[in-house]
């Protein structure tokens, strides 16, 4: 059997930077010798990555016209691929075996979009949370911090999208009272205020609950401009397009200045000894990147058409839209399917339809695997020293299905090696388990602390930090500098970001979103949230500070 | 075969050392082990892991770094936000005696006694009287006004008075390796190469380990074997070269250890030379970071004195790239000229003696050694690298300043107070800088309520040391921890990595 030359250059690429760690191309003589399943992986027979292991052949679909946008994807560098993949796809209702010639353009768009669109998703509630707590800093200190004569509208429209309505509407009847208020915020407080009560369908898709898109026509009124807010403007715009529906347009507004705030306002500096330093409050209202997620969602929707098969992609999108999704009943087999969930964290198609059947608790493969691991079927425990039965449990697995895939194939075993195939499954395991968490425990921020943070939110982080890669070796510099890897997608470094806030640590959170800045800068306002966030929080201070020589 | 020698003889000369292991003694690596079990003379990192397994702090960092009280019982702040009154848990010293309110009295007299001489003895200024109200109940009085009690500036660890004489304790007295703590490790044994640590029966927080072993293994590549073959538990800092060797060995597992640290060089201005900032200026400008920092690995470039991710870090500030043609303009305009590709003023060259940080290892040598050659080639003359570590650099560099050049690494806590480096009276201020807007600005800092104010005043700071260069800065690297996976319950935080302690253990099956 030959491997494919992409993959091939893809092993020989790892292998260069793996050195010695991994046996890269060489004969294994346990490999030679093809067995039953280790204990315990019978389950993963039917895995995307035996398929791939027994008989590496069934990735030279993904070697032909649309191999590069594959490799890019595989490397999780999304944009690129969706960029590409996008060239390539023309939307129908065809079936997957019939997009087999093709090299699945469609699907490998969508998922790539939807990859997309779950790093904004997650992104924007970071930012949402960032603000709010923010805002609430500086509401119980108002005797302290500078005044500021915008923060009403930004505190008020971040309430609106945190579910407060009432708080939402009186911050910004106040803000539309006020004499200094910016021409176009004001006219937009006040028909956000009144249309977050008349249920406006615009305002409800943009900053409410709304799952239906705004009606074409829908606007917010003649607004004023004002060269202060031109670029929260033209965000503004953009979020009107999406929340009709319309991508294409919106496409066309994304052209921004990601650095530039939606309002940057001068703070008026208390006169005294120390020198003058203009500081700015950089306003920035969080639907944006809701709105973005949506977008990317739209596009995945689109890219998938009509077609019946690519339904669980249909969902998947319809989830991050807001809207009610349908997860088809039957998923396809691991053969039929493998365009669905190669390269993905899922190992069946079947457990890609139940964890989207479960969102928001999408958690699948944990549960299946409990007959091999029975620490999978047990209920995750706020007592941190529970931690370690779990991940010595997908330590074992994984290990388990490491022979298993040597034992696939005589080149099973480099393979695995090569494109991380067990590594990604044990990253799966402990990012099910940290949802687990999550979806048990009250451990999330929002206006107050998680009751969990200490216990199951720390252990959802320890999880996460667990299934990062430390040792990433991505194939340009721009990646590695994102912290991006074949096991390293956006959405696990912004669910690291948003776990490491839940935990009260805005700036462990940047080492996760900064870095992604420099290929996503739409993700700068989230960087400058939670830096503004640390330092309400941890001002600067001599008082019991510590600074030591060394590591 | 040289390297598995390497290794058996590291591993005899640890166990002639020591008494053999058992197998409940949790066993960790150090560049440089810590020099001093007493938290008032808390240099490195190395001193504040030890410090954290044997002493007992007033509070401490829970799981989600957020202050718990481990010695006080409770706290109350009066209504003037400026007197906090503690109570303290019925907790005994490892001598038997109980911790008392004069304690915590004794301890912030000892560390402001300048005959004590503690880098962080400005570090309790803000505690301005401190007072026994009885034996559990002491009153702390504050420079400013609190809205709570600050017990996130309360992570003091406490030493029993009645183990000294006097307030003012010099950095050799016996208590630096014979302590009497109240923390949940004792002092057992400490030789040139080993801290032995057990159990203590008295702590706040009992420890499920027997015996702690702090080795000093400097070579980093003997500390990640070590590892591998299963003879220690924990190797605090893995670099880049061998986290993939770790990361896919069976033996352990890599955790981020996120610290706050950044590396960097430091002018000493009182080399006339060096105090001029057209001189450092065109030294900085003459180095090519990238080149150097490609020889170590992965990091990232910083322009100012905060990591990337900092909410300090000032983003507009781009970091200097290597710039021979302004470099050399910088020099002339001090007055230099160059002869025989040797810059010289007056007819003197410019010759200054580099020495950098032992605990770096392997990987400060090769830096070093990259950063003189860079120099030399640009025509100043600088000596060889020399190591410099332990109490050597606390008196060479720290106090006595004999250095022209000297390269290491700063690590803070959450505060990430460079005051103590920049500040004319900056406790950590051994380069002599000295720059009136700089002061301006960490005063403002200091005193602003608002944080977008705060953020501007720090970001404007970068921005002017950036201008003024009292170091280069270089890089800060992503920091990982191996911890074996014979370890449960392991929980490492930023700054604090043994806070968490008690909670781990060794697995018996």
């Amino acid at each position: 059997m030959s491997r494919p030359l992409r993959w091939l250059l893809v092993t020989l690429a790892l292998c260069g930077i793996a050195g010695l760690v991994v046996s890269c191309g060489g004969d294994d003589d346990d490999a030679s010798t093809p067995a039953g399943p280790v204990e315990g992986t019978e389950l993963l027979t039917n895995s995307w990555m035996h398929l791939v292991a027994s008989d590496f052949s069934n990735l030279s679909a993904f070697e032909g016209p649309t191999g590069d946008q594959w490799l890019a994807f595989f490397h999780n560098d999304v944009r690129r691929a969706a960029g590409d993949f996008g060239k390539k796809c023309t939307p129908s209702s065809a079936s997957i075996a019939e997009r087999k010639a093709a090299g699945y353009p469609c699907i490998g768009l969508a998922r790539s979009h939807l990859e997309l669109a779950e790093l904004y998703a997650t992104a924007y509630e970071v930012e949402r949370v960032s603000v709010r707590q923010l805002h609430q800093h500086r509401d119980a200190r108002s005797d302290e911090v500078l005044p500021s004569t915008h923060s009403d509208y930004f505190a008020g429209v971040t309430l609106l999208l945190s579910g407060d309505r009432d708080g939402a509407t009186a911050r910004l009847s106040r803000y539309a009272a006020s004499d200094a208020a910016d021409p176009l915020l004001k006219a937009v407080a006040l028909r956000v205020s009144e249309g977050a009560i008349d249920g406006d369908p615009l305002v409800s898709r943009i900053w409410g609950a709304s799952a239906d898109d705004a009606p074409a026509d829908s606007s917010l009124g003649d607004l004023p401009s004002s060269s202060a807010t031109a670029t929260g403007r033209a965000r503004l715009s953009f979020a009107i397009a999406v929340a009709q529906g319309d991508a294409v347009q919106a496409s066309t507004m994304l052209r921004l200045d990601y650095a530039a705030a939606d309002l940057a306002e001068e703070l008026p500096q208390v006169e005294g000894e120390a020198p003058a330093v203009d500081p700015v409050m950089n306003h920035r209202d969080p639907m944006f990147l809701r709105a973005l997620s949506r977008y990317h969602a739209l596009q995945a929707r689109a890219a998938v058409g009509d077609a019946e098969e690519l339904g669980v992609l249909a969902a998947s999108a319809d989830w991050f839209l807001g809207r009610p999704s349908e997860v088809p009943q039957d998923a396809p087999s691991v053969v039929d399917g493998l365009a669905l969930i190669v390269f993905s964290e899922w190992p069946t198609p079947a457990d890609l339809y139940a964890a989207e059947r479960a969102r928001p608790a999408a958690v699948a493969t944990v549960k299946r695997l409990a007959g091999a691991e029975p620490i999978f079927g047990t209920a995750p425990s706020a007592d941190l020293s529970d931690l370690d039965p779990f991940v010595d449990g997908s330590n074992r697995l994984t290990i388990g299905l490491g022979e298993l895939l040597a034992r696939s194939s005589e080149s099973g075993g480099n393979l695995d090696a090569d494109l991380g195939l067990s590594e990604r499954f044990r990253s799966h395991l402990l990012r099910e388990r940290a949802v687990q968490f999550q979806q048990s425990f009250d451990v999330q921020l929002d206006a107050d602390d998680g009751a969990d943070m200490a216990s199951a939110g720390v252990a959802a982080r320890s999880l996460l930090e667990l299934a990062l890669d430390k040792n990433p070796s991505p194939p340009n510099p721009e990646l590695r500098q994102a912290r991006l890897s074949y096991l390293n997608d956006p959405p696990l470094l912004a669910a690291l970001a948003r776990a490491e806030l839940d935990t009260r640590r805005p700036g462990e959170a940047n080492d996760y979103i900064r870095p992604l800045t420099s290929i996503y800068p739409e993700l700068i306002s989230v960087r400058d949230a939670l830096t503004i966030l640390d330092t309400a929080w941890n001002p600067p201070t001599k008082d019991g500070s510590g600074v030591r020589q060394g590591n | 075969m040289k390297r598995v020698l390497a290794v058996a003889a590291v591993l005899a000369a640890l166990f002639v050392a020591a008494t053999s292991a058992t197998g409940d003694t949790f066993i960790y690596y150090e560049d440089e082990m810590g020099l001093s079990s007493n938290p008032i003379h808390e240099d490195t990192m190395a001193d504040v892991r030890l410090n954290e397994l044997i002493h007992g702090a007033l509070w401490a960092p829970n799981y989600a770094d957020q202050p718990q009280p481990m010695l006080v019982e409770t706290a109350e702040l009066d209504e003037t936000g400026r007197e906090l009154v503690i109570t303290l848990k019925d907790v005994k010293w490892s001598d038997g005696k109980p911790v008392t309110a004069e304690d915590v009295v004794f301890t912030l007299q000892a560390y402001k006694n300048p005959e004590s001489r503690s880098a962080d003895r400005n570090r309790w200024d803000f505690i301005m009287k401190a007072e026994a109200i009885d034996a559990k109940t002491v009153k702390l009085s504050f420079a400013r006004t609190y809205r709570e009690p600050p017990a996130a500036q309360l992570y003091l660890k406490i030493i029993p008075k009645h183990a000294f004489q006097h307030t003012g304790i010099p950095r050799n007295h016996s208590y630096r390796t014979n302590p009497v703590t109240a923390g949940t490790m004792v002092v057992k044994e400490k030789d040139h190469k080993n801290w032995i640590l057990q159990r203590s029966s008295g702590a706040v927080r009992s420890a499920k380990l027997d015996e702690v072993r702090c080795q000093e293994v400097p070579e980093k590549r003997t500390q990640a074997e070590l590892m591998s073959y299963e003879y220690g538990h924990a190797m605090i800092e893995v670099e880049p070269q061998q986290r993939a060797e770790l990361d896919a060995d069976q033996c352990c597992t890599l955790k981020p250890y996120p610290s706050k640290s950044w590396w960097y060089v430091a002018y000493n201005q009182a080399n006339t030379a060096l105090a001029d900032g057209k001189v450092r200026s065109a030294m900085s400008l003459a180095i090519d970071r990238q080149q150097a920092l490609d020889l170590i690995g992965e990091g990232e470039l910083i322009s100012g004195p905060f990591t990337l991710s900092s909410r300090y870090y000032n983003h507009d500030v781009p970091v200097p790239t290597q710039d021979l043609n302004t470099a050399t303009a910088l020099m002339e305009e001090a007055g230099y000229t160059k002869s025989d590709a040797v810059w010289t003023k007056g007819g003197q060259p410019i010759e200054l003696r580099f020495f950098y940080d032992e605990a770096l290892g392997e990987q400060g040598q090769t830096v070093a050694t990259n950063i003189v050659g860079q120099l030399k080639k640009f025509g100043i003359s600088v000596s060889n690298p020399a190591a410099i570590g332990g109490e050597s650099w606390q008196e060479r560099i720290m106090q006595k300043r004999e250095y022209d050049l000297v390269m290491g690494v700063w690590s803070f806590d959450v505060n990430e107070d460079i005051g103590q480096l920049f500040a004319r009276t900056g406790v950590r201020n051994f380069t002599g800088f000295s720059d009136d807007r700089t002061d301006q600005l960490l005063s403002g800092a200091y005193e602003s309520q608002d944080p977008s104010e705060q953020q501007a005043y720090m970001k404007e700071i970068h921005r002017r040391l950036a201008e003024t260069a009292p170091y280069v800065f270089l890089w800060s690297l992503r920091n990982f921890s191996a911890i074996s996976w014979d370890v449960t319950g392991a929980h490492i935080q930023a700054y604090y990595y043994f806070t968490q302690f008690p909670d781990w253990d060794l697995n018996k099956e």
